[in-house]
């Protein structure tokens, strides 16, 4: 035990704690808890032209996530949904699938980021690609995200 | 950084007393600017960006040869010569889907963020006798990373394409590296592979 009087704090003493406040909070800056859900989009790929089915629309869902480098984790033709996931960190995981809703084809993706945010564009880039790809466009759907 | 700091003595600026005070506050600046970008992700290309220059290399995309199924067939042929088990395959869609694991020895010795993973060890054991020892050990070999590899093949159409990508994994679990490992070496050589399972060749004799 130290049996000396309580003496004021030294301007070394002080500066030192001023160094571990500050260092303890850079380190919490840098903590994230994943918190909310995953970000998903949902469009109508609507054709220019002539009809659309499904399963063109999925296939091309397919191309495309395979020509951007997405590794296809499963692939269901019947339930026309699949699963991709991109290797960087933090990881990108995407779920997408074809619905057929009053005779009109959405296409829904759904990315996670390991609770890291994926800006809104970023789907709404892909959905784009696909439509563009069977010369289509996308219409966004009322009341989906 | 480091190599700049012995500059400081031999800067020559005694007479010059406001570039005298400027330096340590360009220092501060350049540190600052050090110490922000640290939190920026160094990742690479955005596999969403709006036009796809993140995509494949031209070589990884080649017309696909033989029937969906004769095709799907040699790609499993393919992707099991090559190491991989396969996890997912698909006719009506072409997609044939493994993964393989493969350790990286030396790879351990990294300084992780508790230090080095050098320690020694006290230990007091009583068997017929009484004996003491003491032992110094090097968690490094076990501790080496495996590398997590996955391929897919995707020919829904007359066109394959060879996604690869890598993770390396420490034993804790904790993902050191990963990344899209598309070059267009092993791309051309998948290509030629899938040309020898096609006409009943072993495609592992395929350099």
């Amino acid at each position: 035990m130290n049996m000396r009087k309580a003496s004021p704090r030294s301007l070394w003493q002080r500066l030192g704690l001023a160094t571990l406040l500050a260092g303890l909070l850079a380190l919490g800056g840098c903590m994230n808890q994943p918190t909310h859900a995953p970000d998903s989009r949902t469009a109508v790929i609507a054709p220019n032209s002539g009809t659309l089915t499904s399963q063109q629309v999925f296939v091309t869902l397919l191309t495309t996530l395979a020509e951007r480098g997405f590794i296809i984790e499963r692939a269901d033709p019947d339930l026309e949904r699949l699963d991709a996931s991109y290797a960087a960190r933090p990881p990108l995981a995407l779920e997408a699938w074809v619905s057929e809703v009053n005779g009109q084809i959405r296409l829904s993706v759904s990315g996670d980021s390991n609770g890291a945010d994926i800006a809104p564009g970023r789907l709404d880039n892909l959905l784009v690609e696909v439509a563009v790809a069977l010369d289509a466009r996308t219409v966004p759907v009322i009341g989906a995200p | 950084m480091l190599h700049r700091l012995p500059e400081f003595p031999a800067r020559p600026s005694v007479a010059d007393t406001s570039a005298r005070s400027r330096l340590p506050r360009m220092t501060l600046l350049a540190v600052g600017l050090v110490l922000l970008s640290g939190c920026s992700a160094l990742s690479g290309k955005d596999p969403l960006a709006a036009n796809d220059s993140a995509g494949l290399p031209e070589a990884c995309i080649f017309p696909r040869e033989g029937d969906a199924n004769q095709w799907l067939r040699a790609a499993a042929q393919v992707v099991e010569a090559r190491g991989y088990k396969i996890r997912e395959s698909e006719q009506a869609l072409g997609v044939v889907t493994g993964e393989r694991k493969v350790d990286q020895p030396g790879l351990g010795a990294i300084d992780g963020p508790f230090g080095s993973r050098i320690g020694f060890s006290v230990g007091y054991g009583v068997a017929a006798g009484n004996d003491f020892g003491v032992g110094v050990g090097n968690d490094t070999f076990r501790d080496d990373p495996i590398s997590f590899e996955r391929i897919s093949l995707v020919a829904p159409d007359e066109r394959v394409r060879v996604i690869r990508d890598e993770q390396v994994i420490n034993q804790g679990g904790y993902v050191i590296d990963a990344r899209p490992h598309n070059d267009s070496d092993s791309c051309r050589q998948i290509e030629r592979q899938l040309q020898a399972a096609l006409a009943g060749r072993d495609p592992r004799e395929v350099r």
